[in-house]
């Protein structure tokens, strides 16, 4: 087992590094990806200002252009919002925000899609009917409203002066469960094809039990295709979860994401305070822009049939 | 050929077109707010958008002009008989919308309907005994107690037609609260200068003009209301010429609107003060028990909470220059206001300091902020300054800005410890903003007095100012209450607002302090 692990994983690893050396504009994007998620994690010691301590915040200072002092001296590289709160770093938390939900709303949608997957192809009958049909009616929903009515409905059972300390989780919910299908049918299919294998019917003749064959002989083998959804599917999720916060039954305004960020710079659009909606704008433009191409390179990478 | 004879075809027509749209073009005046009035029962809600759509279509006995001053409006005259008694003298020759005479039964039904349980207005003939018709076009009202601003509390009181009413089974007022449809809901028959044509709520009212009207001829044929939510949608309708009027634009985009050639922006200070209300009255904060105490019933906390908001950064980078600075919860052009009492007391953050650590609270306290965030101007915001404002003293207020129909709940049903809240005074009274605000709070006086604030002194003279006829013992007793308000810091006033209309170069709309435009004022420029 051990040596097939490693043979596997070297040939993927050489693959892919032959042609990530290929190709500048992944490289671009791999570097701007890695910049992007750096930055966002050392948020708290990268930005100049923390934008969500009130008690540094001056009103005084509200609504400055880019590259403008304030009076008392400090400067802010991409200006101020209504509240005094500088850009720049109001976007490195914010992305912080974004990019969080949209890896944990992947991390959850692909541990409900995979173990969906894999009971459905390894048990079959009409398990495997009911949950690929309740796929195919979620399928023909478009993920924002999936996510919009689940967001709706916590909204409603839990009531909105609850709903600041849970938006973040109740979008992760959401987000997550707008986008499982694709992991289940995926992992599905690759495990209908596994399953045939002799290794399986092998394990299963010297009866190793359901749950160990699924997790240490299954899973294993259907993770590429995991891999290369998920890389997409961040990029549906940070957008997902900015629409969401850009309708404003998103993130709070006092956890703000990159939606909420653009949705609250919106208002000051028509007034030409251009900034504030704008760079967080471009951020989220070039975040999910490189998600994107790395994902596209990654399915093309990984797929057999292109070599 | 074909080609060269269809063209000239479609010149023709377009030349026909042009022609008759501008020769008998119907006067059309299309608006927009972000809300819709709620129904078309005159006295079902007591709400100023819904208020303000009724009052084109229904008229009162007394009527505010363009400067809010009271006139004439379906009464010609009245006069005091005693001390408790009025007679109205009622115009003649006025008729409903459906060809109904206006006659002195409909004001004796219509009053009587505006004290049904199910009416709004309940509190505006609250004073009223009993309504006897001396004839056709006389009525004497008798009041339980002599009640001197009976006329101005009548200016919100609408005449409907007894016979319509009944004949469509509307005699009492929807029951809004319980969201019951009758058809008065949907249909009108009034006196005003303005009939329903069309009602879609929350998409589009229709209004024709009354070619009957008794207050002369009209300028506008019609006028079609699209209540657009979202603010910049709005501004963009304006801008590209799909309205022409917008009711609440957003300061922000003032300046920029001041610029374009089509468009004319008109402000005016409005009779609505914005203030924060503490409640000094519980035990212990709602949003905090743990602390085990209110610290909100010690003066000392609220002065230094007063002085701690630097309302000038509000007024300049929040509202953009367009409020004023307030020190009384009241707004010039109410009796009772003056220059003095609207005195703030200073900005002073290290004397707010001290003040809290005199009180026992060095480090301050925790406590929650709700707020609405669609019912004033930059409602939100100003939330947000006050938080970041406090937390520089040492009070940490989290956040809690809600729609209105959510926030206005929790607030009636006292579950706030602060809150913002802006009030407006409809009868241009000091007595009016007491009997909701200073009273002690019971069933039916004081119901907005959140604060909690109760001070048997008070009580005594708002008693004593309902009932006083001598005016100027009357304004002294008023001007008292002012003070003691003052000194015990129950309320922290922000500002006043100012209201900004704009209209597009081609109509004038006369713009009133109490934000409601009346369409029968309406010119026709170019």
């Amino acid at each position: 087992m051990n040596a097939i692990k490693i043979k596997v994983v070297a040939m993927i690893d050489s693959d892919l590094w032959y042609s990530f050396k290929r190709s500048p504009l992944i490289i671009i994007s791999a570097t701007l990806c890695m910049l992007l998620i750096l930055s966002s994690i050392f948020a708290p010691w990268l930005a100049p200002y923390n934008p969500f301590d009130e008690s540094t915040l001056s009103l005084w200072a509200a609504n400055l252009p880019p590259l403008s002092t304030d009076e008392d001296g400090f400067f802010y590289l991409l200006g101020t919002d209504n509240q005094g709160r500088d850009i720049l770093s109001t976007i490195l938390y914010g992305m912080r925000t974004s990019l969080g939900v949209g890896l944990a709303a992947v991390v959850f949608a692909i541990v409900l899609g995979t173990s969906l997957g894999l009971l459905a192809a390894y048990s079959g009958g009409w398990l495997d009917n009911l949950l690929m049909r309740v796929a195919d009616i979620q399928l023909s929903f478009p993920a924002i409203l999936v996510a919009l009515l689940v967001n709706g409905i916590v909204k409603a059972v839990l009531g909105n002066s609850q709903m600041e300390m849970v938006a973040i989780y109740v979008l992760i919910l959401a987000i997550g469960l707008s986008e499982w299908v694709q992991f289940a049918r995926a992992v599905r299919g690759a495990a209908l094809v596994e399953k045939q294998k002799e290794y399986v019917q092998a394990a299963r003749t010297m009866g190793v039990p359901t749950l160990m064959i699924l997790l240490r002989h299954l899973l294993p083998n259907v993770s590429s295709p995991i891999l290369v959804i998920a890389t997409i599917s961040i990029a549906v999720a940070i957008i997902t979860e900015a629409t969401l916060s850009f309708l404003g039954i998103g993130m709070p305004q006092t956890q703000p994401s990159l939606g909420t960020l653009i949705r609250v710079g919106g208002d000051y659009l028509m007034s030409g305070e251009w900034w504030i909606t704008f760079f967080p704008g471009i951020t989220l433009v070039l975040l999910v822009l490189s998600f994107n191409l790395l994902g596209d390179w990654l399915r093309d990478a990984l797929n057999p049939q292109l070599k | 050929m074909i080609k060269l004879r269809s063209f000239i075809k479609g010149c023709i027509i377009i030349l026909i077109l042009a022609i008759s749209n501008y020769s008998i073009a119907e006067q059309v005046l299309r608006w927009s707010s972000a809300g819709d009035a709620l129904t078309m029962d005159p006295h079902a809600q007591n709400e100023t958008p819904t208020i303000n759509m009724n009052r084109q279509i229904y008229e009162t006995l007394v009527m505010r002009d363009v400067n809010l001053q009271m006139e004439p409006g379906l009464a010609e005259q009245w006069k005091a008989i005693n001390d408790t008694e009025w007679e109205f003298s009622l115009r003649k020759g006025v008729k409903f919308h459906d060809g109904a005479d206006f006659t002195a039964e409909d004001v004796k039904f219509s009053i009587k309907r505006a004290a049904a349980p199910s009416s709004d207005f309940k509190n505006y003939v609250a004073t009223i005994d009993n309504i006897t018709i001396v004839n056709d076009h006389t009525i004497r009202i008798k009041t339980k107690e002599p009640d001197p601003i009976l006329p101005s509390y009548l200016t919100f009181v609408f005449m409907m037609d007894k016979g319509w009413s009944e004949k469509h089974n509307v005699a009492v007022p929807q029951n809004y609260g319980s969201s019951e449809e009758t058809y008065a809901v949907r249909h009108t028959n009034g006196t005003g200068p303005f009939q329903l044509v069309e009602r879609k709520p929350d998409l589009k009212t229709i209004l024709k003009k009354n070619p009957t009207y008794w207050g002369g001829d009209i300028a506008l044929d019609k006028v079609i209301h699209t209540p657009i939510k979202s603010a910049p949608t709005r501004i963009a309708a304006l801008v590209s010429g799909e309205l022409d009027f917008v009711l609440d634009p957003p300061i922000q985009d003032l300046q920029r609107l001041k610029k374009d050639d089509s468009l004319n922006v008109v402000s005016i200070p409005q009779i609505r003060t914005i203030f924060l209300g503490m409640d000094q009255g519980s035990k212990v904060l709602r949003s905090n028990p743990s602390l085990g105490k209110n610290p909100l019933s010690d003066i000392r906390v609220r002065k230094a909470m007063y002085m701690a908001l630097d309302v000038t950064a509000i007024q300049q980078k929040i509202m953009r220059g367009l409020s004023v600075p307030a020190g009384m919860i009241t707004a010039p052009g109410v009796k009772g206001y003056t220059k003095s009492l609207d005195e703030r007391l200073p900005y002073d953050r290290k004397q707010a300091k001290s003040l809290l650590a005199e009180a026992g609270y060095p480090d301050g306290f925790t406590l929650r902020l709700d707020c609405p965030n669609n019912r004033y101007i930059n409602d939100e915001d100003i939330c947000q300054a006050v938080v970041s404002m406090l937390s520089r003293i040492g009070i940490k207020a989290t956040l809690n800005a809600q729609p209105k129909s959510i926030f206005f709940k929790s607030v009636t049903n006292s579950e706030s410890d602060f809150y913002l809240l802006g009030w407006g005074v409809a009868t241009l009274d000091s007595e009016y903003v007491f009997r909701y605000l200073l009273h002690s709070r019971s069933k039916d006086i004081g119901t907005w007095n959140h604060a909690n604030y109760s001070d048997p002194e008070v009580d005594q003279l708002i008693k004593d100012i309902q009932k006083e006829l001598d005016m100027n013992k009357r304004d002294h007793m008023i001007a008292q209450v002012w003070e003691k308000v003052r000194d015990n810091i129950t309320y922290l006033p922000l500002h006043h607002q100012v209201i900004n209309w704009v209209v597009s170069s081609k109509f004038d709309i006369p713009i009133r302090a109490s934000n409601e435009p009346l369409f029968k004022l309406v010119k026709v420029v170019r």
